[in-house]
């Protein structure tokens, strides 16, 4: 009977070796969630970005990561996406996670997600999250970059977790911010229609005009056309060259799914 | 000078000309008349007058007239009351002050005065104080205490003398005219131009083209209550005339063909431009036009209502046309009502745009 026992037990104990180590597959590199690869941030901006992004994992079950680098040859979306394969990247079976890869010589910013987030983090929301980074690049600050993503981020992270789909206004800004913005906006688009409106009603004011012609008074059949003359004389040709084609609708980038390793991600890429 | 009033055969009150019946009305009696037994009847009473005051001026005092006073004045009296009435020279028709009957001066429009035709009045005082209510309405910038305190000053129907230009014009016009094609190939978008040089020659004719005749009575203020319709264009009567005031002219055809020239050419242009058709562009290269042929110029008596009133020391006048009801006449303007006015649009708007834009966004459109 002990022999019998003994050889399920073992049986178990192997069989929960091949398992996975731990849900969380956090790569070979330790738990740093930043790879400053290019060296542009300094100690404590990694540090206080490796921080956030440990809270974001923490609290959403979520893992993103910051990549660095000089230039990568090829299609930066698939390189990012590589490198989350190759560091185990994301949370869960379905790997969920995201990597801001930022190559500073190229001057390009690609945002990729991997797991069910492609779905929830879609075009428009990975074009709003460029977008709010690339302000920061455009004036050299990375650091502010990063910062602004990761806060866009948590704003949508919030609301996937409740289960509910990620809105434009999650990620940027806020409803407050945008309400002010388009009241602003509304306040002079609806000027325009008052304006309108008012000369409309102040011409109803002035009604003594002048009578510009005599057309009430042609007589019946008066009007007599003696020479109709229409000549053709020339005919000239303007030849304008029609613009490249461009894949993506922001200059220097690429956005959409596309596949890595036999696995299904969703990117958008961006020059600055 | 010789006055005329018509008088009511049957009880001798004053008769006028009803815009309503088309007839004299004795407002006494109620006794009506037809305009031509009343000529019959007047022309008798006017060679009997004469007979008697042959060479003789009724209330003519000579140092009256050499005094600056009166200088564009005249003097009449009232075969109703007798009573001595200065107005202007130009007037052809009024009322006695005292009596309130019609008074006519039928040497006003003699001989080159007479007129060739009348549009008799088609609407009443009443039509026209009506009128005046409908002009008000519908003005959010219009003061309430106007409409309140709206005190009509004086109230008066009268014919303007107008002058009616029958012309010819001639004009040539030259146009550049453009067609455009777009297409495109692989690399390229070809705009072709085809350019066409076009030309119209002709003639227009135009009858009647009004303007009136008195100085003292704002030409643009005519214009604004135009057109007349030459329906009703009668050879004119000088019965017509009682009951309203009238005028007779005082500046001459000669002195008004500018402006009639300015319509004519306006109408020229704009006809002859109709005819050049299937064009996405035209260009008017040159255009010459003048007068080919002077017509007849006739002498036509307008009906035209008045009404005057004053408030916060201006004063407001309306017109309105006594034939087709048009009525005309600049309000005043209250800045704090315009205000009002927008500021009771333009937020609500602004809020409603925004909510809108906020609910999109909050639906993910946005």
């Amino acid at each position: 009977m002990k022999k019998r026992k003994s050889i399920p037990a073992a049986l178990l104990i192997c069989a929960a070796m091949t398992l996975p180590v731990q849900v969380r597959a956090a790569g070979s590199m330790g738990t740093s969630w930043v790879y400053d690869n290019y060296d542009i941030l300094t100690a404590e901006e990694e540090a206080e970005l490796n921080a956030e992004l440990e809270e974001i994992s923490d609290t959403y079950g979520f893992e993103a990561v910051i990549l660095t680098s000089e230039d990568v040859a090829g299609d930066e979306r698939q390189y990012a996406a590589k490198f989350m394969q190759e560091n185990e990247i994301g949370y869960g079976e379905d790997h969920d996670g995201m990597i801001l890869f930022h190559q500073p010589d190229r001057r390009n910013i690609a945002v990729v997600f991997r797991g069910e987030a492609q779905y929830a983090f879609d075009e428009r929301i990975q074009d709003i999250l460029l977008d709010d980074c690339t302000e920061y690049l455009k004036e050299d600050d990375p650091y502010g970059a990063y910062q602004v993503t990761i806060k866009d981020l948590k704003g949508g992270l919030a609301r996937w977790s409740k289960g509910k789909s990620v809105r434009p206004m999650d990620v940027s800004g806020g409803l407050l911010s945008y309400t002010v913005m388009w009241f602003l906006i509304s306040v002079a688009a609806a000027a325009i229609p008052v304006f309108i409106m008012t000369l409309y009603q102040k011409g109803k004011m002035k009604t003594i005009v002048q009578q510009s012609n005599a057309d009430a008074y042609i007589q019946k059949n008066g009007v007599r056309l003696d020479v109709e003359r229409d000549i053709f004389v020339r005919t000239n040709t303007i030849r304008t060259k029609l613009p490249e084609p461009d894949d993506s609708h922001h200059s220097g980038g690429s956005s959409g799914g596309f596949s890595s390793g036999g696995e299904h991600f969703s990117g958008s890429s961006r020059n600055y | 000078m010789s006055v005329v009033n018509y008088q009511c055969p049957n009880c001798t009150a004053g008769l006028t000309f009803d815009s309503r019946k088309q007839k004299m009305v004795c407002e006494f009696c109620g006794s009506s008349f037809t305009v031509e037994e009343l000529e019959k009847e007047k022309k008798e009473e006017i060679r009997e007058s004469k007979r008697e005051n042959d060479g003789h001026w009724e209330g003519f005092e000579p140092e009256q007239w050499q005094t600056g006073d009166m200088a564009g004045m005249a003097v009449w009296n009232c075969p109703s009351c007798g009573a001595e009435i200065i107005a202007e020279e130009t007037t052809g028709a009024t009322k006695c002050p005292y009596c309130d009957n019609p008074m006519i001066m039928p040497e006003q429009f003699d001989g080159m005065y007479l007129p060739d035709y009348i549009i008799p009045f088609k609407k009443s005082r009443k039509d026209a104080l009506a009128a005046l209510k409908k002009h008000y309405m519908n003005k959010p910038f219009l003061p309430k205490v106007f409409k309140d305190e709206n005190h009509l000053e004086e109230v008066k129907g009268m014919y303007v003398p107008f002058w009616l230009f029958d012309l010819e014009g001639a004009g040539r016009f030259t146009y550049e005219g453009i067609n455009t094609r777009i297409y495109t190939d692989s690399k390229y978008q070809y705009t072709e131009n085809s350019v066409f040089h076009i030309t119209r020659k002709g003639r227009m004719k135009f009858e009647k083209i009004p303007v009136d005749g008195s100085k003292k009575i704002d030409d643009t203020m005519m214009e604004s209550i135009e057109p007349f319709s030459y329906e009703d264009l009668e050879p004119f009567r000088i019965s017509y005339l009682s009951g309203y005031l009238a005028d007779k002219y005082d500046m001459e055809p000669d002195d008004l063909t500018g402006r009639v020239h300015t319509r004519m050419k306006n109408s020229m242009e704009e006809t002859f431009r109709e005819t050049v058709t299937g064009y996405d562009e035209v260009i008017k290269k040159h255009a010459d036009m003048h007068i080919a042929e002077k017509g007849n110029v006739k002498y036509g008596l307008f009906p035209v209502w008045f009404l005057n009133t004053k408030w916060n020391g201006k004063h407001y006048t309306f017109i309105m046309n006594g034939q087709t009801g048009r009525m005309t006449g600049d309000l005043p303007i209250g800045k704090e009502l315009v205000l009002q006015y927008w500021l009771k649009r333009h937020i609500p708007l602004a809020f409603l745009l925004t909510a809108i834009m906020v609910a999109l966004r909050l639906m993910g459109v946005m």
